[in-house]
């Protein structure tokens, strides 16, 4: 039988894989299988009798070496779709570690396939179609390789997921949660109304940067694996669409914080989208400053939410302000260091590329710099004292995580950082809500009166026994 | 013998299964509207149709539908598009080329100075680790900085002209619309 190349798949959205597989022996035999990707192991085994038939592909379980029991199988696949390879393998095989498995690559097989072999089959294991077959708009790491042509006709009943993604919800959501914090935080009176509309405007102007930020980079972002799915790079939407959508909801979320909340907050608005879209954007591929302002742009929705609430920024809201920007070189320095291989084929300027030393001071001194801002919180009369012991272990772990990614940066220093970023912010800000220092004004006083009343007050001994000597 | 036992019990049930599942499967890709393994000829084209990734360039082609009352705008905007297209295919597919060029070179010079074999003891190729590669990767993008800059500048041109004429030429067509309705 030809060598075929399956795309193997084990969830949705976990290990899209190649296999080639070279030799078929009997019934339950061992198949020789190349991989590409990160399959643990070989595949020891794989059923036979469907491969005569046609349109049906097998499920290939794959049994660890270092499993327990060789019968037990330790991942299953199943075959999203089959090529026959042909007698050119040397083309398939892996030829780097950073060729990506789940790329759009289309597999040249010789001229003389069928058209059926052509159509990607996906069968699941219990032989029901897997989900998203006829639907190419589905999660990408379920297609199988994308092989055909698609009509641009815009689709109305997918339009609102279209802008959803144009305008990077996830992250939108993230910068309208640290608005709210700002809002929180802020001594002014609170108002339901205003606290909506504001989060409203900081959203609207949140999605039209992410949607600018797209139109310009679709072919930077085809080039990566982490982007290449963007609705711009795949023609989903024209780029005057998403240009007018950006203008709709830019002005809209402008207007709406200049008329009911208050110029400042709008103005903070205008400036990070003009920041984000003029400034950092074509930055990131002119030099590694680019960090620095996009932890600017970063910084500035919880001075909006506060804004929003005060009509001023108070020294609390620079607090709030700078542990959002020192956040930001951790995060992204962690994330950055695994996507160097992208980021220097695609042009981008980032620190993991061109001064890796750089990128892993920065990040443990941020780190670090949170901490130091977390203890003197307090003084600004944003939070009680509580905050700054209550935060340490917290800032204390991350900045342990942080000096692992400087002492020894490699992919696993650099997850485990990136991921603790992730949960470290919201438990830090909770941390502070708590200890809001509004909350606990029932002896109403001032923390900086607290301490310096503590500094003079302390005295080793109730009096120094100086007439003994 | 019991793993023969399990999987052949599993390979029959799942044979049954995907055949009922192959019988069911009515629709397939090439038969949903607006989805083809090749764009249909001019004649037949409503609107463009996009294409899969290049191999060399990563980038999707286009292929632009040539509508019979085309206006002087739309065919500008057609060109423009078109002669976008194939300057970055061009751009990109360069780049990549000497992109995987340089890092071949880079990883054969790397095994010459370890005196390494090119392959592992388990078939697998040998690579070098990442901080080996990092100093590929640092060199590469130092190397390509000035021209990636001066295409940088290109693109937010030719985009930027793109999205204007866009916007007169829907402009247009909507004026036209209007005034056919009236």
């Amino acid at each position: 039988m030809r060598p075929s190349v399956f795309v193997l798949q084990q969830r949705a959205g976990v290990a899209v894989l190649r296999a080639v597989v070279l030799q078929q022996g009997g019934r339950n035999s061992c198949v020789n299988v190349w991989q590409t990707g990160e399959a643990p192991a070989r595949c020891l085994s794989t059923w036979n009798n469907p491969w005569n038939r046609r349109r049906q592909s097998p499920c290939i379980r794959w049994y660890s070496s270092k499993a327990p029991s060789s019968i037990t199988p330790q991942h299953t696949y199943k075959v999203v779709s089959r090529d026959r390879a042909g007698n050119d393998l040397r083309r398939i095989l892996p030829t780097s570690a950073s060729v990506p498995a789940s790329s759009t690559e289309p597999l040249q097989g010789d001229s003389r396939q069928e058209t059926d072999n052509n159509k990607p089959t996906t069968i699941a294991e219990d032989g029901v179609p897997a989900t998203g077959v006829d639907d190419v708009d589905a999660d990408p790491e379920v297609l199988p390789p994308n092989q055909l042509w698609r009509e641009q006709r815009l689709d109305l009943a997918k339009l609102p997921g279209y802008y959803m993604k144009l305008s990077k919800i996830r992250l939108t959501g993230l910068v309208v949660i640290s608005a709210m914090g700002g809002y929180y935080m802020a001594p002014g009176s609170h108002d339901f109304f205003t606290f909506l509309l504001a989060m409203t405007g900081t959203g609207l102007t949140s999605c039209a940067a992410n949607t600018v930020n797209q139109v310009f980079e679709v072919p930077f972002d085809s080039q990566m694996d982490r982007t290449r799915n963007r609705v711009l790079v795949r023609g989903l939407l024209s780029p005057l669409h998403a240009v007018g959508f950006a203008t709709v909801a830019g002005s809209t979320g402008a207007l709406l914080l200049y008329n009911w909340i208050n110029p400042l907050t709008a103005a903070l608005g205008v400036g990070n989208l003009a920041l984000y879209t003029l400034l950092y954007t074509p930055m990131k591929r002119m030099s590694i400053a680019n960090t620095w302002v996009g932890s600017v742009v970063g910084a500035i929705p919880p001075l909006m939410g506060w804004a929003a609430c005060t009509g001023q920024l108070e020294a609390g809201a620079w607090v709030l302000a700078g542990i959002l920007y020192s956040w930001q070189f951790p995060h992204f320095n962690a994330l950055s260091w695994r996507l160097r291989p992208d980021y220097s084929r695609a042009g981008y300027c980032m620190m993991s590329v061109t001064n890796p030393d750089l990128c892993r001071r920065v990040a443990l001194r941020h780190c670090l710099l949170i901490t130091t801002i977390c203890c003197l919180a307090p003084f600004t009369n944003l939070t009680t004292w509580a905050f700054a012991f209550n935060s340490l272990p917290l800032n204390i772990y991350f900045s342990y995580l942080g000096w692992k990614f400087y002492e020894d940066a490699n992919n696993q220093s650099a997850r485990r950082l990136f991921m603790a970023s992730l949960w470290h912010l919201p438990t830090l800000l909770l941390c502070m809500f708590i200890c809001k220092k509004s909350l606990h004004d029932k002896d109403k006083k001032d923390n900086v009166k607290a301490f310096t009343d503590f500094v003079v007050g302390f005295q080793p001994f109730p009096v120094l026994p100086f007439h003994r000597l | 013998m019991i793993r023969s036992f399990c999987t052949a019990r599993n390979a029959h049930a799942a044979v049954r299964k995907t055949r009922t599942a192959g019988r069911r499967k009515g629709q397939t890709k090439a038969s949903v509207p607006g989805i083809a393994a090749q764009p249909p000829p001019q004649s037949q084209m409503a609107h463009d149709w996009i294409g899969p990734a290049d191999p060399s360039s990563n980038l999707r082609p286009i292929k632009f539908r040539v509508p019979a009352g085309e206006s002087a705008a739309e065919e500008r905007l057609r060109q423009l598009r078109a002669d976008t297209q194939k300057w970055n295919q061009e751009f990109w597919s360069n780049h990549n080329q000497q992109f995987n060029k340089e890092k071949a070179d880079f990883i054969r010079s790397w095994l010459e100075k370890e005196d390494f074999k090119s392959v592992h003891t388990d078939g697998s190729k040998r690579m070098p680790p990442a901080e080996d590669m990092s100093e590929f990767y640092r060199t590469f993008l130092t190397e390509h900085q000035h021209g990636q800059l001066q295409y940088q500048r290109e693109w937010y041109k030719r985009n930027l002209y793109i999205i204007y004429l866009s916007f007169r030429v829907k402009m247009s067509q909507l004026v036209l619309k209007v005034s056919m309705r009236r």
